[in-house]
């Protein structure tokens, strides 16, 4: 039988070869599913962590330790080997707040500048030096090149230093005496963005472009510096080994675990980490990847079985004549269904192992190029599974492909060509198929964001229903207008339609074409819509074309510099977030409004124009500011207590005239230089009674604005302070009074009213009280109006920039507001600026720029004041996006719509080959029969051209009719982190060059196969027989 | 394995047509012997095909009774029918080429024909070698088929019929594309196996020639046993139902309606018209 079935495969060869192509590629995609998310897992992780901020690969364990104590360092040692996970390399470092460097013996070393002076370990590896040496003895130190330039600082100096403490009344002292250390060299970071330095930000960049670095010592220089309050820290490096896709749990709970020892720990000790971000980033993309990634191949792996089962079916077709003689010598049934099926299994079975080398080949080299990956494709044995349900579908619909042949009896066999008969079953499957499309897409549309890798295979459902329902409806048009055009007299076309009409076969092959088409359209959808979704993500996300993020800074230092720099408001926007207590509290975010639409990178997703939200969350003011124009003023400022709230002589009933102190308050008047946002400030000690005081603002002649004014402290006994008129030393009135009221307003435990023509703020007295008497001038609307999200619940009050509380109201609403996302406000900077007493900043100062921005904006920035600490931009934020999860996967479903591609081309190529000599045999009897060659040679042609062209037509319709009815359903973009709708439509030039390509290239084996034809029927290209 | 009896009783079989019905068979009623040869003559469309198919067991009647030996072809199972095509029936179809696997060579077509026979009890076959002497094919056993003249070819396809030692071969136009020398050939070699093995042979053929070889050549016409010529002479066959068919010539004289009157004139019957 061995011989036999050798023989046979040496007679067909080509379709033993076909059969084998089709075994590798199915095996070769149902292997490259898994294979290919172990690859995206491991890109997307490596990308990921190398995309992410030093804080999300380490932990920062720090706490204060005073080296007067020994028991400090110790404990805290202690703490770093609890805490530290195994892997990670651990930096010890350690620093303190010090006055200096000053030349040693310079006396004005308490008054001049600070310096952090700090030690790290290995610190001489990741720097370079400029001049001098390394630290090498005690009392060296490391001054940075920036510093000793702006110092005169050189080699082999000698500077003093001297810690520093602030007390808890917030004054800055010396905190040991003065050290004098000698500077071993000068140096530079090798890369200061490097992740050795964690991100403890030694190097921060100042208005003027140069760095401020700490000053490196050793540690026992370190110790030999006197000082009591200190901070020992140690960063603990992940190291990339740590983020293994099969460590990734396990990392979580050990940085979890480490989390929880930090908080149980009372001596200040703590972990600061942003593993976990990193890990959940990760995590949303997995599950992204993990869904996408194997749909890509399933329909390419049934899209093989119907291939094979096609293949076999022509192949069984031609074959019918020897089934028959097999059967007419009574070979047992054993043997017969052998020599039937024995060169198609022996080619499946010889095309699995191929095709499973080939599946880890391939997915390594799209992992190579497409991903630069080369972290291998993981264990060579996941597959197997995969692969052995890939060979027994092939199997399974290579027996299926030939089952009717073989129960045929003999005499129908030796007909030829098979009996029409109902094709009741594979009509029952088709409609299964169709009701299964039109099930999933409701299931999927119904689905409540709960979308599995089921019903991610609906698109490709829809497609093959399409594709069914089309091919049904193609052929009896073509019968339709086959008999027209014979009518008509036009055998070219005439014959052609019949030929496609008649055939059998022809529905399938169409169905084939069609969904590998729909398919390749369906992905060309999905990519198009993936780019759009990855920009508007990225848009969403950064807020502008580029975010400076900036050292804390005032809102009106912010303000002035973005102002000073683009006056025209064309590009750069003051924007900062406000930080506000309690995990459920929203996201605020502060923004110049005005410049909203020039600079933020609106979306029509946000549901609301720039120019709208603009408009309204900065509504006019509601009164002038009240602004000083002089460096000095006068104020007319009457002092007392609030009546009978303290019982002055013990006999338990509080005194109406308690005594007034006699001691001066400070009361300090807050202004806001109109010039550069700078505070100037000017204390008036006022005395009971109505008096009037002199007082300087230097600085504001220029103009400033009064943003309110408080005092130092508050007698327990209480205060009352009434500020009847401010005037400037030429005469003009700053502040008349205070009606009305509303331009005032109590902060805290202070309360306003209008009393004898004059503003009265009084703070109950109170023993247990810590608040200062404290106003502000409000020149704002209050409530101030804030932008929110539609549906979410508008808070009344939010912490403002100084911490105090502000009144909001909701001036309106969007689906999504920009870096906000679904959820958060939005408040305009200057009027909640207003809202604050002093110049008040955040944690975080932001400037974003627009489209318009100029090439050197950065550096305008930085000069004109601004410290920057990070750029962050779209292209960075999509580059990123584009190496991730989602992004890594979608390019496998572009390699998986390739092959299927490929795999009906082979399928075309196929059936053509096997009934090339029965169709030889038709068109020489039609040229027996007097047909012009030009004629059959047209007949060939348009045959294959309708057969192409009618495919590719369903294919495009069911690829459309795919993505209209799932389109919006699926995870096709980025992440899952950001509820950002994707865009519900594709590119149409992206959908329609690839189709255009797939088609050309049908196209082209159909050209292929009619030549082919013609040169067996004899025809040649002049139309000669 | 000796020859088998070949019985046909009142055999009709109707081939269903969307066009209606036809009737191929009409009551066919035929004897033959074990080890006989015969040929089954007759125009084209008369039937001949049909019965050989029915006597093959491609086909069962649709009414009627086949006896392949004791084997009741109307009543067995496609399985019992495949084991008898495997080891007592030879079969051989019109065309030489569609006898034989084109890829394989002569020896191995004749093996696989004895595969059957092969693994049932108490059959002996003879290596295909010499099956293939024995049509007059000695040392083609690696030949292909498309190496072999027309002739040969027809003679390879008998070799494969009689592969696995049938008792009785059955064969559709053997000589029906060969010149007078291959059809010579291939009735030789159908002597020759009839003589050396015993088995009862049927051919099917529009060659007189070939029924005269053959000894014993019986006419279809219409569905029915029309006339059997034994020795160069022609008779009329009385079938089961009592009806005889009369040779065409007579019915140009007689056209179908003539009444005749039966008269029996010292053992033999007179078909005396009617006057009327």
């Amino acid at each position: 039988m061995i011989a036999v079935l050798l023989t046979m495969l040496r007679a067909r060869w080509a379709q033993a070869v076909t059969v084998f192509v089709l075994s590798v590629v199915a095996t070769a995609a149902a292997v490259a599913g898994p294979v290919s998310l172990h690859a995206v897992d491991g890109a997307m992780v490596r990308n990921e962590v190398a995309d992410a901020s030093n804080d999300e690969t380490s932990m920062r364990l720090s706490g204060p330790v005073n080296p007067s104590a020994p028991r400090d360092a110790s404990a805290f040692a202690t703490f770093v080997r609890q805490v530290t996970l195994p892997g990670f390399h651990t930096i010890a470092a350690g620093e303190l707040q010090a006055f200096g460097p000053v030349a040693a013996g310079d006396p004005g070393l308490a008054s001049g500048g600070t310096a952090r002076v700090a030690f790290r370990a290995d610190v001489c590896q990741h720097i370079v030096i400029a001049s001098g040496r390394c630290l090498a003895g005690a009392l060296d130190v490391l001054i940075g090149v920036d510093t000793a330039r702006r110092q005169g600082f050189s080699a082999g100096q000698h500077i003093d230093l001297q810690a520093e403490r602030i007390t808890p009344n917030g004054v800055t002292v010396p905190d040991g005496r003065v050290a004098t250390l000698t500077i071993a060299g000068l140096y530079q970071p090798r890369d200061p963005n490097e992740a050795y330095w964690g991100s403890q930000f030694y190097f921060p960049t100042r208005p003027d472009g140069t760095r401020d670095e700490a000053a490196f010592v050793s540690p026992s220089t370190f110790d030999l510096i006197d000082h009591t309050v200190g901070f020992s820290a140690a960063d603990s490096l992940a190291p990339p080994s740590a983020f293994a896709p099969d460590r990734l749990d396990a990392l979580g709970e050990e940085v979890a675990h480490s989390a929880d020892l930090a908080q149980d720990n009372d001596a200040g000790f703590s972990v600061v980490t942003d593993i976990p971000d990193l890990l959940a980033r990760i995590r949303g993309d997995e599950q992204v990847a993990g869904v996408l990634v194997p749909v890509a191949f399933l329909p390419l792996v049934a899209l093989s079985w119907f291939v094979v089962f096609l293949a076999v079916g022509y192949g069984v077709t031609a074959r019918r004549r020897e089934l028959a003689l097999v059967n007419l010598r009574g070979v047992r049934a054993v043997r017969r269904w052998w020599l039937a099926l024995g060169e198609t299994v022996v080619m499946i079975a010889l095309g699995a192992p191929v095709g499973y080398l080939l599946g880890y080949l391939v997915v390594d080299l799209v992992a190579r190029r497409g991903l630069g990956y080369t972290g291998g494709s993981g264990s060579t044995l996941a597959g197997l599974p995969y692969a052995a349900a890939a060979l027994a579908g092939a199997l399974a619909f290579a027996v299926l492909g030939q089952r009717r042949a073989l129960r045929e009896p003999v005499v129908d066999l030796l007909r030829g060509v098979a009996r029409t008969r109902p094709a009741w079953k594979s009509t029952v499957v088709e409609a299964a198929l169709v009701v299964l499309a039109i099930l999933g897409v409701l299931q999927l549309r119904g689905a409540d964001g709960g979308v599995t890798g089921v019903s991610l295979l609906v698109p490709g459902l829809v497609v093959v229903g399409v594709a069914l329902l089309a091919a049904h409806a193609l052929v009896p048009l073509v019968a339709l207008a086959a008999r027209r055009a014979l009518h008509r007299g036009w055998l070219g076309v005439g014959l052609a339609a019949v030929q496609i009409a008649r055939r059998p076969g022809s529905q399938r092959m169409l169905t084939l074409l069609a969904v590998a088409i729909g398919l390749v359209a369906f992905v060309a959808a999905a990519l198009s819509v993936a780019d759009q979704a990855r920009v508007e993500r990225a848009g969403l996300t950064v807020g502008a074309s580029r975010v400076i993020t900036t050292t804390p800074d005032s809102a009106a230092h912010l303000l002035s510099v973005t102002h000073s720099v683009d006056p025209a408001g064309d590009w750069a926007m003051a924007v900062e977030p406000l930080d506000q207590t309690g995990a459920a509290a929203p996201p605020v975010l502060a923004i110049d409004s005005g410049r909203l639409t020039t600079v933020a990178d609106w979306q029509p997703a946000f549901g609301v124009s720039a120019e709208t939200l603009a408009t309204r969350l900065r509504p006019p003011a509601s009164a002038a500011p009240l602004v000083l124009r002089a460096d000095s003023f006068t104020v007319d400022v009457g002092r007392g207590q609030p009546f009978g709230l303290v019982d002055t002589d013990g006999d338990g009933v509080a005194d109406a005239n308690a005594p007034v102190s006699t001691l001066p308050v400070q009361l300090t008047f807050a202004f806001e230089s109109l010039a550069d946002g700078s505070e100037v400030s000017s204390t008036v000690a006022v005395l009971p009674g109505r008096r009037t005081y002199r007082a300087t603002a230097s600085g504001c002649a220029g103009g400033c604005r009064l943003t309110g004014f408080d005092t130092d402290s508050v007698p327990d006994i209480g205060l009352t302070i009434t500020l009847y008129r401010m005037t400037s030393h030429a005469g003009d009135v700053v502040s008349a009074g205070a009606a009305p009221q509303s331009r005032w307003r109590g902060m805290g435990p202070t309360r306003t009213a209008l009393v004898d023509g004059g503003l009265q703020a009084t703070v109950d007295g109170n023993i247990f009280n810590t608040g200062n008497l404290s106003v502000s001038a409000v020149d704002e609307p209050v409530p101030v109006p804030v932008f929110t999200i539609a549906g979410h619940d508008v808070p009344t009050q939010i912490i403002g920039l100084d911490g105090n509380l502000v009144r909001v109201a909701s001036a309106g609403t969007a689906t999504m507001l920009p870096r906000l996302g679904s959820d958060g406000l939005l408040v305009d900077l200057d009027y909640v600026n207003h809202v604050s007493l002093g110049t008040a900043s955040t944690s975080k100062a932001e400037v974003w720029l627009g489209p318009a921005a100029p090439a050197d904006a950065v550096e305008r920035l930085r000069t004109a004041g601004l410290y920057i600490l990070d750029v962050d931009s779209l292209a960075a934020t999509e580059a990123h996006l584009d190496r991730v999860g989602p992004a890594l996967a979608l390019r496998f479903h572009t390699v998986a719509a390739g092959l299927g591609i490929g795999l009906a081309l082979a399928g075309l190529w196929l059936a053509a080959a096997v009934d090339r000599r029965r169709r030889a045999a038709d068109l020489r009897a039609l040229r027996l029969q007097g047909l012009r060659p030009g004629l059959v040679r047209r007949a060939v042609f348009w045959e294959y051209l309708w057969l192409v062209g009618g495919a590719c037509t369903a294919g495009l319709l069911a690829g459309a009719l795919a993505w209209v009815t799932t389109g919006d359903h699926l995870p096709v973009l980025t992440d899952t982190t950001v509820a950002l709708p994707a865009p519900r439509w594709p590119v149409l030039s992206a959908v329609a060059v690839p189709w255009a390509m797939a088609t050309v290239a049908m196209l082209a084996v159909a050209v292929g196969v009619a030549l082919l034809l013609c040169r067996t029927v004899r025809i040649d290209r002049f139309g000669k027989g | 394995m000796p020859g088998l009896a070949v019985t046909c009783r009142r055999v009709v079989h109707i081939y269903r047509a969307d066009a209606g019905d036809v009737v191929a068979l009409a009551g066919v009623d035929l004897s033959i012997a074990p080890g006989e040869m015969l040929a089954l003559v007759g125009p084209s469309g008369s039937g001949k095909s049909t019965l050989i198919a029915l006597l093959a067991g491609l086909m069962r009647p649709s009414a009627g009774r086949v006896m392949i030996g004791t084997y009741d072809i109307g009543t067995l199972s496609d399985g019992e029918i495949s084991r008898l095509r495997g080891t007592e029936l030879g079969v051989v179809l019109q065309g030489a080429a569609g006898n034989l696997l084109p890829y394989a060579t002569l020896a191995r077509n004749v093996w696989l024909a004895q595969t059957r026979a092969a693994s049932t009890k108490g059959i002996k076959l003879d290596d295909p070698e010499q099956i293939l002497d024995l049509v007059g094919l000695s040392g083609k056993g690696k030949a292909r088929i498309g190496e072999l003249a027309p002739g040969a070819r027809q003679r390879a396809a008998l070799a494969v019929g009689i592969a696995a030692g049938p008792g009785l071969l059955l064969l559709d136009e053997p000589t029906s594309q060969l010149d007078s020398a291959g059809r010579d050939e291939v009735i030789h070699a159908l002597e020759t196996i009839n003589a050396e093995r015993g088995a009862t042979v049927v051919v099917v053929t529009h060659d007189s020639e070939v029924g005269n070889r053959l000894g014993r050549a019986v006419t279809i016409r219409d569905g029915r046993v029309g006339a059997e010529g034994r020795g160069g002479q022609e008779f009329a066959v009385v079938a089961s139902d009592g009806t005889v068919q009369l040779p065409p010539e007579v019915l140009d004289d007689f056209p179908p309606g003539t009444l005749f009157a039966v008269d029996r004139v010292e053992g033999s019957v007179a078909l005396v018209p009617s006057d009327e």
